[in-house]
């Protein structure tokens, strides 16, 4: 199957079945994902905490995590004038972080350099990605990888025909993690992988929204100087 | 080609592009496929790819010493908190003239969102659509900048199907006046990633051979990346 077809698969998941992947088969995935993401100064400053099918106690707290902040952002939406406030009903997409046969956790990670950058950094190059202090500082260009990391997992997937699904709603603050200590710095993303039974599209289809929830259109994010 | 492979042999870093200009149908097809399959969240998209083709040399050059100025400066700034003990003197990384000299490069920036008829209707519940407020960019930089990291990997897949290299730079200046100070007024947003694509002529790799350092720049091991809980 062609790239184009493959990622057209994709589709975010309402609920997954109970079938599990296989932990060896999963670990493939990720090798073949980390050997072919490539990243700035080779630092990969990121960290993919894996939660099997076993830490359902985990997970139910990481979505716990998940309709805190939805709670907090749609008030605080509601003080600035920007929405009306949360309606109290978490939000049904968030289950597939609960409900799944992996949870990958993905946050900060502090590196050591390589040989090639610890001799440049002799010559008076800088690393940020070496301390603490700048994790905040440069998380846009570590979630960039993040994001090259998590599609080419999601491509190795789509040819398993393992379905995945992501989380962008979630308190950064390290402060709120503290009942997961293997959140050991700013969470990223999050991204569920399992065998998918029921689908946000076929929510929409039966609630008539199909047609209502579509992404901008090309020329809108393309734009030709 | 499997994907794996596809990815593994052919996505190198460019150090230099040949003279070959890349038909802009193909750019504009990879570009759309791209589109095609990146998904975002609430269907936002809240970032814009802006395409600088062959004839925009000048305004190139102009992006280009913002990758030089921002590397400066950032030196400066380590020896000044005292986490390094000398810069490099202003001496050029070689590595971002494919920023400079490129047939196509494009540059990604956050872009203020608009919600679609569903998400207008889950505003009027509650939602709250963080993509559609400038003043909000800096604090949702981190899950555009994942979405923009899918679309580049996306689009590089597609890229690599037609036989084109492509290359990435995020060492650059993010505030947008200083852009707009060399001119380049078509930058509204903050930006968040460069892409140059072209056909290679040498890359990288084979620059760190010849210095006899290619053995040097290895990536962290897997077990430092992923842990298994």
């Amino acid at each position: 199957m062609n790239t184009l077809d493959l990622l057209c698969k994709r589709k975010h998941v309402v609920k997954y079945k109970d079938k599990q992947i296989a932990n060896e088969v999963l670990d493939i995935l990720l090798e073949k994902s980390w050997k072919a993401t490539s990243s700035k100064n080779n630092f990969m400053a990121y960290k993919i905490n894996v939660l099997d099918n076993t830490k359902t106690v985990e997970k139910e707290l990481v979505w716990q995590k998940l309709v805190a902040k939805q709670s907090e952002s749609e008030n605080k939406a509601k003080e600035d004038g920007q929405g009306v406030g949360f309606s109290g009903k978490p939000n049904q997409y968030y289950n597939h972080i609960k409900n799944n046969s992996h949870l990958l956790v993905i946050t900060s990670r502090v590196c050591e350099p390589n040989d090639f950058v610890k001799q440049a950094i002799t010559e008076g190059h800088v690393a940020h990605e070496m301390y603490p202090e700048f994790v905040e500082d440069i998380v846009d260009n570590t979630a960039i990888e993040v994001g090259m990391f998590i599609s080419h997992l999601t491509l190795f997937c789509m040819e398993e025909n393992i379905d995945v699904s992501y989380t962008a709603c979630f308190p950064r603050d390290i402060n709120m993690w503290k009942n997961l200590p293997f959140v050991d710095q700013r969470p990223i993303l999050l991204m569920s992988l399992g065998y998918g039974d029921y689908y946000r599209y076929q929510n929409l289809e039966k609630n008539g929204m199909t047609k209502k929830d579509y992404k901008p259109k090309l020329e809108t994010i393309v734009n030709w100087e | 080609m499997k994907h794996f492979d596809l990815l593994e042999t052919k996505r190198k870093h460019v150090r230099k592009y040949s003279d070959k200009i890349p038909e802009k149908q193909l750019i504009e097809n990879a570009l759309w496929k791209a589109w095609k399959t990146t998904p975002g969240k609430n269907n936002a998209m809240a970032y814009e790819v802006l395409v600088w083709g062959p004839d925009k040399q000048i305004h190139k050059e102009a992006i280009h010493s913002l990758c030089v100025k921002n590397h400066r400066h950032a030196e400066e700034r380590a020896v000044k908190k005292g986490q390094a003990t000398l810069t490099q003197r202003g001496e050029q990384n070689p590595f971002y003239e494919h920023i400079k000299y490129n047939p196509y490069l494009l540059t990604i920036h956050s872009r203020v969102a608009k919600p679609n008829p569903f998400y207008q209707l889950k505003v009027k519940d509650g939602h709250f659509f963080d993509q559609g407020y400038e003043e909000n960019i800096n604090h949702i930089i981190d899950s555009v900048a994942v979405e923009v990291g899918i679309f580049a990997a996306n689009l590089t897949n597609y890229l690599l199907d037609l036989g084109l290299d492509m290359s990435y730079n995020s060492c650059f200046k993010r505030d947008v006046k200083l852009w707009h100070k060399l001119g380049l007024h078509q930058v509204k947003q903050r930006p968040i990633l460069m892409v140059s694509v072209g056909y290679a002529e040498k890359y990288r790799r084979d620059v760190l051979k010849e210095w006899g350092k290619d053995k040097l720049d290895y990536k962290p091991e897997i077990d430092e990346i992923v842990r298994w809980l």
